[in-house]
């Protein structure tokens, strides 16, 4: 049921031939409608598939080895792991920024470029906001629906949408990005992924530079949302209580060279409020989630 | 902290009197100082008005001839404008052009330093023979010897980019157009910016040199021929005058840059530091 609604939750804008003729594509209109028909088909299973990966850079040594993991439809997975061990690297992969040197990466049987182009809008949260300082709240958030084509009307549509989903008013809307605070940037930054109504959202240890208040405010909000919306979501961090505050299962890495060394269920239900933070359990279970961590470094 | 009306979101007028206090004033009471240190020491050492004529010669000077001197003003001030525009379009298309691939880059980019390293005195009188002697040539001049700076700064502010953000770009599909009109070109603005400052004294330099050569005639000429003339005739006031209004002319094409500069920056978000003395 899940699935249905989601196939169907697909903007038109996404996959009608025209639009990606619009955007610059030449890829001929057969395609689309043959990866629109397949829609549903392989719909069990996990939506995002990694396996064997490895990646080496041009310039030396392998950076992720025998990476192997899947994320379910609807899952919010946290990616757990030191500093230089390649969560950043792994997560630009399987988004199809960065292309695998062994291994394979398939987001619901595509590969991660045509999956995002054809039938799984995915957005991708930075760590920091990288938000254009010439533009407006407004138009840094329109952004993404700009650069797809979509019409002008349409855009304005669904940024007044976004705008309140992440705590931002239509006043803030003509600011500029210099102009608020860092919290308030990353909200933009939120809405700017959120406005295309994604499938899928990656996010790159998005609240490492605020203050920890705004980070739990900011992990409440996005972890509610991501609900809400029924987003595939992969989150990366280094910090153990936002990863077992906001997933349903901490893949924890290992460096040199990066590779899941552990994959911890999270056993707490939803909706996660506040209150769990402060929970007994939840202190004895981001103690568990560090302990592994720890060992996985000292390894 | 920050200098200048670029700090404010808006710039309104007491920022702008804040600004004229702050870097207008200060230069101007300077300038009198040396005046006044100038009319001292020729009065001192009693200087021969041929070696260094005082100020008040050099003013009447620039008074007496104050027509020619107009005149020669708004000749070498449009070559200079003229050279500094096409400065400016030219560098940014050249801009674009390198920010396109690494290759047309590394083998354009040298060629683009020897405009910068080759010693504009020498080629000027190649430049006039080309271009003819006459405004077309001092023009080519100034465009010449204004262009590097403009190639550099452009080149540099598209090709510097948070990687980030061309990720975000290439999530959706943007095209390489897109990159270029969305991206790239308004991320260069205020290295643009820079570069305009920097090319726009060196334009006026440039047509003063051109006219060095170009001469125009006796009718028609610009600073650069009084330059000439007023020193092969020993003419030292004269000469001063115009080398006054020669850097009044720098002064004002880099002060009025500088103004629109400021302007432009203020809306494209500046960079949250203040300088330090
Ligand atoms: N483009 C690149 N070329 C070469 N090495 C890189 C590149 N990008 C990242 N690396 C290296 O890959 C490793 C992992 O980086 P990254 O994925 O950013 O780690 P993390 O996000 O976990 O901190 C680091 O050692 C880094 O130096
Ligand atoms: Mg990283």
């Amino acid at each position: 049921m899940e699935i249905i609604q989601r196939s169907s939750s697909i903007p038109m804008s996404a996959i009608t031939p025209d639009s990606a003729a619009s955007a610059g594509h030449t890829a001929p209109p057969i395609d689309v409608a043959k990866i629109v028909a397949t829609i549903g088909i392989a719909a069990s299973g996990p939506l995002i598939e990694v396996r064997d990966l490895s990646l080496r850079f041009s310039t030396g040594s392998e950076i992720l080895a025998a990476v192997n993991l899947e994320v379910k439809r609807g899952e919010f997975v946290a990616l757990l792991g030191p500093s230089g061990c390649g969560k950043s690297t792994l997560l630009r992969v399987m988004a199809g920024l960065i292309h695998n040197t062994g291994g394979e990466v398939t987001i619901d049987g595509l590969d991660p470029a045509s999956a995002r182009k054809y039938k799984h809008p995915l957005a991708f949260v930075f760590q920091d906001p990288t938000l254009l300082p010439w533009r407006t709240v407004r138009d840094n958030i329109r952004l993404p629906l700009e650069l797809q084509g979509v019409p002008y009307a349409e855009q304005m549509k669904a940024v007044e949408a976004s705008l309140p989903l992440i705590g931002l008013t239509t006043a803030d809307a003509t600011k500029r990005p210099r102009s608020l605070s860092g919290g308030m940037r990353m909200r933009v930054s939120l809405a700017r992924a959120l406005v295309t109504n994604p499938h899928i959202l990656f996010m790159d240890e998005p609240f490492a530079a605020l203050d920890d208040v705004l980070r739990q405010q900011l992990n409440e909000e996005v972890q509610a949302l991501s609900r809400q919306k029924k987003w595939t979501c992969v989150f990366v961090t280094h910090n153990v209580a936002e990863a077992a505050f906001m997933a349903d299962r901490v893949l924890v890495m290992r460096s040199k060279p990066g590779s899941i060394a552990r994959v911890i269920d999270v056993p707490f239900a939803h909706p996660r409020t506040a209150a769990l933070r402060e929970s007994a359990e939840f202190a004895q279970f981001a103690g568990q989630v560090s302990r592994e961590l720890r060992e996985v470094m000292s390894w | 902290m920050v200098t200048g009306p670029a700090s404010g979101v808006s710039t309104t007028a007491s920022q702008w009197g804040t600004y004229f206090v702050r870097t207008i004033v200060p230069p101007l009471v300077l300038f009198v100082i040396v005046l006044m240190a100038w009319d001292g020491a020729v009065r001192f050492w009693g200087i021969k008005p041929y070696i260094l004529p005082g100020p008040w010669r050099v003013l009447s000077a620039i008074l007496s001839s104050r027509e020619e001197l107009t005149k020669a003003f708004l000749l070498t001030g449009g070559s200079a404008v003229a050279g500094f525009s096409l400065s400016v379009l030219v560098g940014t298309l050249v801009g674009c052009l390198f920010s396109q691939s690494t290759i047309i880059r590394s083998s354009g980019y040298p060629y683009a330093i020897f405009l910068q390293t080759v010693p504009i005195i020498a080629v000027a009188p190649l430049i006039i023979l080309w271009f003819g002697r006459g405004f077309g040539g001092v023009v080519a001049v100034a465009f010449v010897i204004s262009l590097f700076p403009m190639i550099a700064n452009a080149t540099a502010g598209m090709v510097q980019i948070d990687p980030d953000l061309f990720d975000l770009f290439k999530l959706n599909d943007a095209s390489r157009w897109q990159i270029l009109f969305k991206l790239r070109l308004p991320n260069s603005v205020p290295s643009l910016c820079t570069g305009a400052r920097t090319s726009s004294g060196l334009a006026v330099v440039g047509a003063i040199v051109g006219e060095f050569y170009a001469g125009y005639g006796s009718k028609h000429f610009g600073l650069g021929y009084i330059i000439r003339l007023t020193t092969d005739q020993a003419k030292t006031d004269a000469l001063f005058a115009a080398v006054m209004v020669s850097t009044l002319l720098g002064i004002l094409i880099f002060g009025v840059v500088s103004l629109i500069s400021l302007t432009v920056l203020a809306r494209w978000a500046p960079p949250e530091v203040g300088e330090r003395a």
